[in-house]
């Protein structure tokens, strides 16, 4: 997968590209799934929201003086071992642990289902949800402005 | 014999490892959001593959997942232009100080 672009990458653009590409990706897996509704709101708002915002970034923060930003390496050692030991363990607890037990996929319209469990059952975490983009929303922008006293 | 949600689990055991070493070895800020992301995609993969199909748990838990996610990436946006704005920088070992010097 292009995950492995955004680690080899050495220019944060070409990277936050990487990253659109395994986004677009995981949500064609979740299509497989039969997760139609969690598919479109990963492209819309992963590839369409948060990249935008970290492309933003990206050209905010460049440098003055025009040349590509390079991101270099620090803690190469220790990172790789933190994570390929992580992945090992990982990889050695699915290979011992039998968790599924030949369930089948029953295709069925989700779409709604997700609707009315949200509006539902879910209805207290989805306007805590809510109020939590609201208040993101203040914070970001009073955070990013730039205030008179500095 | 193993079933496609088995390689879907190393699949994302494998994203998940990628976004923990992005974010320990990347010197960038913006580098370290990136692999916060890949974290938390591994983990929304996690939730799609165990769902059941009756109940949908998984899925719902997922889109909060998403949207907090998305909430988090705005934040630290904010934060790193503040940080840009005041250092001049976007590498977090260059930045030492949390307030000027009187």
């Amino acid at each position: 997968m292009s995950a492995l672009g955004v680690l080899l990458s050495r220019n944060v653009l070409y990277a936050a590209l990487m990253l659109i590409v395994c986004l677009l990706g995981l949500a064609g897996i979740y299509v497989l799934l039969q997760a139609e509704f969690l598919a479109i709101t990963q492209i819309m708002i992963y590839a369409g929201g948060v990249l935008v915002l970290l492309i933003f970034g990206i050209m905010l923060t460049i440098k003055k003086e025009g040349k590509p930003l390079q991101v270099g390496s620090h803690h190469l050692l220790p990172g790789m071992l933190v994570g390929s030991g992580f992945l090992f363990l990982l990889s050695y607890s699915f290979a011992t642990t039998d968790l599924f037990h030949a369930r089948e996929f029953i295709s069925s319209n989700n779409v709604s289902q997700i609707g009315v469990g949200i509006l539902s059952d879910y209805v207290a975490p989805f306007e805590l949800v809510g109020i939590l983009l609201l208040v993101t929303l203040v914070g970001s922008m009073i955070l990013a402005s730039v205030s008179k006293q500095g | 014999m193993m079933n496609t949600s088995e390689y879907l689990l190393y699949l994302s055991a494998f994203l998940f490892s990628i976004g923990l070493i992005v974010l320990i070895t990347k010197q960038n800020t913006i580098m370290m959001l990136m692999g916060i992301e890949l974290m938390l995609n591994a983990a929304n993969l996690n939730l799609v593959i165990f769902n059941h199909q009756e109940l949908l748990d998984g899925q719902i838990f997922a889109l909060f997942v998403i949207i907090v996610a998305v909430c988090e990436a705005a934040v630290g946006m904010a934060i790193i232009l503040r940080m840009y704005h005041h250092y001049r920088t976007s590498v977090p070992d260059q930045v030492s100080e949390l307030k000027e010097k009187p």
